[in-house]
């Protein structure tokens, strides 16, 4: 399962509507040999009447999950909105310190997020459960802002401002990476997989009985089948897979590009 | 049997053109890349990954205001790692290699050394010249033409920065001696009503000349006479002091070095006719040999420089900066351009924070030009000298408070107790628009 939900959004597309597309060719042969022509008749009959719950059981279950998977998703978005305002709040608050000590901190910030981005990042997407290259770098931004709250020379209100966006930071940061080794609940999914392949088989009976003409409400269910599946998939991990694309690095990237022009820092002018 | 098979053709095509169609990929990183430093030919320095930075360091060690700018540079060199440990930082990742070479406070020396810097092809830029006679149509085109940038904590002649003799690659952070002649002036002319003056100057030396030079403006400007300036070579002082007794000025102005300095104070007090004569000496002489050599004739002796109490009310520069450079050097610093030295390392590494590129390799490419641009787009920084705002011209310091001390009461002999007798905030802007 984490296979699946780790490929990229052609080879997820590509896996799911391939699967349900054999799965659906090895129905037909499966039906053309155990149907005689005679049975047809009755076993399409039978097979309409309960697409309509076939079809509402695989709605329901795929609407779940796709739901729940939907809010991981946006809660991970959100995680990286509050990561991205910690920075920015970081990086405010150090402007008030001795200029040195704001470029140096502007400067490790900038570090840390670029190695969330380009390390941590792909590392959540492949083994979330293991320690992350962005661990010390997180240490190190924490301890430096912590200890401007011991110097006599920065104000209390600095460094209460710095330390609560550090606090922030680290919150975030926290929460993404618990985000990052939810799993999609494989019980569920496995039940969406078996009522799409029964409203499958049921869409093959009735086209066997109809006649080749209304092959096309088949091919209709075979994709739908195949794209609901490959969404929940996709959305299932937002850190990998092609939900990266939604749940994009682009909101830190372009705040550590400003950091490093120096927008962030009072002494530097665009003229 | 034939449609089922065209339909399963069709089912297959249909696969395939969503498939293509496809949810789409993994987001294009758009990554920072060397390439433009690299096709920016002789402006760009690669640093390989466990490769130092070359930093140079152009000053007069053997003068005490060299020294105390030297050791602002390690000061700032350590604290890279935002700790006054003693342990060299980092930045970016890499080590800082200083690369130093004395000027010897003369044109030929800071060509000399210029040049042997810059035969370090990765050269990030060189902090200096002590001099500005060291820089002035020397190290800074030396330096132009390697694309180095130049940046001086302590070089003041105005010339530096005037437009038609300035170097695109020289910046500094002291303040220009526009500001201290300006203010000599307006203490002499307007403070203590001193109507003429005598200057006097260093022969061929740029700070010198051109501090004695700016004076002489300044003081016209006001209404005042200056009556010469003279300049000093290898005649001996008595003949200098007699030559300024010959014009019986309400004041004498010496912008000098030591011991030069003391040699021109004690034949003037030496002579009956200049025996009394105000003596404002420039902030060059503020040295503790000053007293040394003269005792108690240095005594009401007027010295211009920078208010250092502006400096000394600096939480950072009290309570982290001094005790650091005390641990360092085992003394208190004895000049008064260590925290523009301070400066000039920080902004410096700050330009090259914003500016450099981290190679996916670990190693950096930074394109001098880039870091010139980056200074010049500093506006209103608080440095620990003051108030700095890079401009076109290469001059950073927006303006400086100028004191007069009056001996015994100099800085350098009674530290923080010396209160000048006389204090002026003076901004480029302003005097440059002849304020």
């Amino acid at each position: 399962m984490t296979t699946l939900t780790r490929l990229d959004g052609t080879e997820l597309t590509l896996v799911c509507l391939g699967g349900t597309a054999l799965f659906t060719l090895v129905a037909i042969f499966m039906l053309r040999w155990l149907i005689s022509d005679r049975s047809r008749e009755p076993a399409g009959l039978t097979a309409a009447a309960y697409m309509t719950v076939l079809g509402s059981l695989f709605a329901i279950l795929t609407g779940f999950l796709i739901n729940t998977e939907y809010s991981t998703y946006r809660q991970a978005s959100n995680a990286v909105g509050v990561e991205v305002a910690a920075a920015s709040e970081l990086a405010y608050a150090s402007a008030s310190l001795p200029a040195a000590d704001t470029s140096l901190v502007q400067s490790e910030l900038a570090k840390y997020l670029i190695i969330t981005t380009k390390r941590e990042w792909p590392h959540l997407a492949h083994s979330p459960d293991q320690p992350s290259p962005a661990g010390p770098e997180a240490a190190l931004l924490s301890r430096r802002v912590f200890s401007y709250g011991e110097r006599s020379y920065v104000g209390s209100t600095t460094s209460d401002a710095m330390q609560a966006a550090a606090v922030g930071l680290t919150e975030a940061r926290r929460q993404r990476i618990v985000i990052a080794t939810q799993e999609l609940p494989l019980p569920l999914f496995l039940l969406a997989v078996i009522s799409g392949a029964a409203l499958i088989v049921g869409s093959l009976l009735v086209a066997l009985r109809s006649g080749p003409r209304f092959a096309l409400v088949a091919v209709g269910v075979v994709l739908i089948v195949g794209f609901d599946l490959a969404a929940i998939l996709a959305i299932s991990a937002p850190f990998a897979g092609p939900t990266v694309v939604l749940t994009s690095t682009g909101p830190i990237d372009q705040f550590v590009a400003e950091l490093q022009a120096g927008q962030f820092l009072p002494w530097v002018s665009a003229r | 049997m034939t449609t089922w098979n065209g339909l399963r053709i069709g089912l297959l095509v249909a696969l395939l053109g969503f498939v293509v169609a496809g949810c789409g990929g993994t987001e294009a990183q758009t990554t920072p890349s060397s390439a433009s430093c690299a096709a920016s030919g002789k402006t760009c320095i690669s640093v390989g990954l466990g490769r130092p930075i070359y930093l140079g360091t152009l000053l007069y060690v053997e003068d005490p205001i060299g020294d105390d700018v030297a050791q602002s540079v390690r000061i700032a060199v350590d604290y890279l790692d935002g700790t006054f440990d003693g342990i060299p930082g980092q930045l970016l990742g890499h080590d800082i290699a200083i690369l130093n070479e004395d000027e010897g406070c003369s044109s030929v020396g800071g060509r000399t050394g210029a040049t042997r810097l810059a035969q370090e092809r990765d050269l990030l830029a060189v902090i200096g010249t002590s001099c500005s006679s060291a820089a002035f149509g020397a190290a800074d085109v030396v330096l132009a033409k390697q694309n180095v940038l130049l940046i001086s904590p302590s070089n003041t002649a105005p010339g530096l920065t005037a437009s038609a003799t300035h170097q695109r690659n020289y910046f500094r952070i002291a303040f220009n001696d526009v500001l201290q002649a300006s203010a000599v002036a307006d203490f002499a002319y307007s403070r203590q009503g001193w109507k003429s003056a005598v200057a006097i100057h260093r022969k061929d030396d740029a700070y010198s000349s051109q501090l004695t030079l700016a004076f002489s403006q300044s003081l016209g400007v006001l209404g005042g006479t200056s009556l010469a300036d003279l300049s000093y070579d290898k005649e001996p002082a008595a003949s200098m002091a007699a030559s300024v007794a010959r014009q019986n000025p309400d004041m004498v102005f010496i912008a000098e070095y030591s011991p030069r300095c003391e040699e021109l104070v004690a034949a003037l007090r030496n002579l009956p006719a200049t025996r009394t004569t105000p003596i404002v000496v420039s902030e060059a002489c503020q040295t503790p040999d000053f007293f040394g050599l003269l005792g108690s004739k240095a005594n009401g002796i007027y010295a211009a420089g920078p208010d250092f109490s502006v400096v000394r009310e600096s939480a950072f520069y009290r309570d982290a900066y001094l005790p650091a450079y005390r641990r360092l050097t085992g003394g208190d610093p004895i000049g008064v351009f260590h925290p523009a030295a301070w400066d000039a390392v920080n902004l410096l590494f700050d330009a090259v924070r914003r500016t450099a590129v981290v190679d996916p390799s670990g190693g950096l490419s930074i394109d001098r030009e880039a870091l010139r641009r980056a200074l010049l787009a500093v506006q209103g920084y608080d440095g620990l000298s003051g108030r700095i705002t890079c401009e076109s011209s290469g001059d950073c310091a927006e303006s400086a408070r100028i004191a007069i001390y009056r001996a015994p009461n100099w800085p350098v002999v009674r530290g923080d107790s010396a209160k000048p007798v006389f204090s002026q905030l003076k901004t480029l802007a302003e005097v440059m628009n002849g304020g």
